[in-house]
Formats: C-alpha cells, structure tokens, sequence
C-alpha cells in the first residue's frame, strides 16, 4: 500500500495556484504516492493515470 | 488516485498533505497525528495553526523555509514564485504608465525609452530589471547590498550606488540605521524623481516592509509616474501604498498588488509543484516518509515535529511574542511574497 498523499483546494479567495499540477503526476506515484484529490471539474484531471471514484 | 467527496476523511486517510496557502485551521485538526503537511505556513504571523501542527503532532515543512542553498535551489518555493511576481510587476506597471518603455522611430519624430527604476535586487527585482529591459526601458537598480551590483549589470541596468552596505544573512538585507537610511534617502531622491516606472521589492523576513520613498519623493516625480509596490502586503515599500489597490498620490500611480504569483497562476502552479516534488524525493525513500535531521533542508524547512515547533523564530513568536511588535509577511511571502 503506498503513502496517501492528499492535495487540498486552496481556500483563499484571490488563490488561484494549486500545489500540484498534471505533469507532476507520474513522478509522484514512482514515488511509491497515492494521490488523493477533492472534487475537480473532470476535464481537469490528468488522463495518465485511471481515476478511481469513491 | 482517487477522487474523495469526503474532505474530512480524506484528510484523516492522508499520510502527506499538500497546499499553496497556510491551511485553514479545520484541515489541520482533520489531520491524523504523525502526518505531513507541505505548503507555505508563513509561522510567525500564523500563531494559531502553527499551535495546532504542533498540538496535533503534524509533521509541517514550511516552503518558505527552504534554505538558500544551491543543493536547495530546485525546491526554493519562495525564488520560483518571486521570479513570476518580479516579472508580472512590471507588466503592471507598464500598462499604467502614459508612455511606452522602449524608444520608438516613427516617421514624425523619436519616442523616448522610458526610465525604470527597480529597488531591492533579489530573485523578483533582478527578474524586474531583465524583464524591463526586454522591453526596452534605460534600467536602473538598487540594493543596500552592493554585491548585487555585478547582477545588475549583467542585466543590463545601472546600479545606483549608495555608499551603504547593508549585507544580511539569508540572502536578505540587514535593516538600515536612521543615518544609513538619510544618506541612501539623499542619493535616491534624484533617481526616483528621474522614473517613469519604479518597481519596489525591499523584504526583511519577520518584520514590517522597509520603506523606501516617502510622500516627499513621491511629491516630486514625473507627472503619469507609476510605482508598484511588491511590499504591499508587508505593510508597503512607499508611503501610501494600499494593499491591493491602485491609488493616486499626487502625480504618481501607486499600485499595492497583493498575491502577484496567483496572478499567473498556471506557471506558478506548475513551477511550485516541482519545488514539492524535488522536496518529497529527499523525504520519501522506498516508498516510506523518512526524515534525515542531519540534512540541512530537511531541518531548516521543519517547522514543527513529533509535538514541537522546530523552527527556532517561530517558537520564538509563538512561545514568546516580542510585545508591541507588528509582525508582517516576508515580503515575497508575497503571500507568498517574493523577497527583493
């Protein structure tokens, strides 16, 4: 089982910066992560991994 | 990856957290003991959440912290965010401004380039100053450390010098004595009176933005003149500024711009993304958190761990807050807000 790495949305009214972007992804889970996100538009989400809902 | 409607149990589930902005209280308190969180956490006028990581035994590395050294420099979060901020300022400027920067031949005459004029050399003003001049502006910088003269004028700019050698620690500038700050005061009246566009960037970490021009100086420059203060959120590098807004004094434009990096936020998203990365690499290793407290970067960007605030200016803040003192963002904080 990998470590749980969760990205949150950012709460700050003029924040438009997320802490992690798509390219980033792949080398994350070489990392051994599994990455948790909250609720995005779906055409935001990177198509290089499978999404699994919950 | 998953996508989990459930913030709260989400965070519960997670072993390593990750954000731009310091994280609302509620995040931290879902958060479970012996977990990480990597984000910017701006400590010492964050008191509350700083508590709330050590109380719930969190592991924090604070962004901000990411020490300046060259091992170091692919995480710098502060530097990767400064440098956008340094560039978009100008633009900002440059869109307020009656007049275009570069010199211009037109068929009924020449247009003057115009004069930019940055203060505070750091990551942001160096990238103030090559992005003016890509523009075409005449260039000048200044810095109380005059070790930034040589990177001036690798961009292409004067540097104005002063007299003053004000060389901190960190990378940052010591704060000025009041005689210090009369004689560099005297050199740069001329030099502010002379822009069309000023860029201020001047930070020192923990403490209010220093001020660089005053109403006075301000009184005397060019009709149409523009400032932007990069040290808005920090309480502003020019008398009047307003975090923020955009204000008229007198003849001057003063712009307060709050956030700058946020402003470009697909780029800044996407270098501060790989600043975590290149961080999470030196503390996961087979595919389990392990901290090296023996590593300079780990030990210099803890903020607090296992119960205790690591951060030895930010226990200071939190345990023993020095009375009556304000205390502001660093300016590159700019909210991170870039450093000069």
């Amino acid at each position: 089982m990998g470590i749980k790495v969760a990205v949150i949305k950012e709460s700050g009214a003029q924040e438009r910066r997320v802490a992690l972007v798509p390219s980033v992804v792949p080398r994350i889970a070489k990392l051994g992560c599994d990455l948790l996100l909250e609720p995005v538009p779906e055409r935001l989400l990177p198509t290089l991994t499978p999404v699994t809902r919950m | 990856m998953s996508i989990q409607p459930d913030k709260t149990a989400m965070l519960n589930a997670a072993d390593i957290v990750l954000a731009v902005e310091p994280p609302e209280l509620d995040v931290v308190r879902a958060m479970k003991p012996g977990s990480v969180l990597v984000s910017f956490l701006y400590g010492r006028n964050n008191i509350e959440l700083v508590k709330a990581l050590r109380d719930g035994k969190i592991t924090a590395f604070a962004m901000e912290q990411i020490p300046r050294i060259s091992r170091a420099q692919a995480m710098d979060a502060l530097s990767s965010q400064a440098t956008l901020a340094g560039y978009y300022a100008v633009l900002l400027g440059s869109v307020s401004m009656p007049k275009i920067l570069p010199m211009m031949t037109t068929a009924v005459g020449s247009l003057r380039a115009a004069q930019v004029l940055v203060m505070g050399l750091g990551v942001a003003g160096l990238q103030a100053l090559a992005t003016a001049r890509r523009l075409g502006a005449i260039t000048e910088g200044y810095d109380v450390r005059p070790e930034t003269r040589d990177e001036a004028h690798s961009l292409g700019a004067k540097f104005v010098e002063t007299g003053v050698d004000a060389t901190g620690q960190g990378g940052y500038a010591r704060e000025l004595t009041a005689e210090e700050k009369a004689k560099v005061r005297a050199v740069l009246t001329d030099h502010i009176a002379k822009a069309d566009l000023i860029v201020t960037t001047a930070a020192v970490p923990g403490r209010k933005a220093p001020r660089l021009i005053d109403a006075e100086q301000i009184a005397r420059m060019k009709p149409g003149a523009v400032i932007v203060d990069m040290g808005a959120e920090g309480g502003g590098n020019c008398e009047g500024t307003k975090a923020g807004e955009t204000v008229k004094v007198g003849p001057t434009t003063l712009i307060g711009p709050v956030n700058l990096p946020s402003s470009l936020a697909e780029q800044a998203s996407e270098l501060y993304s790989k600043n975590i990365l290149n961080l999470l690499e030196q503390i996961i290793k087979d595919g389990k958190v392990t901290l090296d407290m023996t590593d300079e970067v780990i030990a210099k960007t803890l903020a607090t761990h296992d119960g205790a605030i690591t951060a030895e200016p930010v226990r200071e803040a939190v345990e023993s807050p020095p009375a009556g003192q304000p205390v502001v963002p660093e300016a590159a904080s700019v909210s991170p807000t870039p450093k000069g």
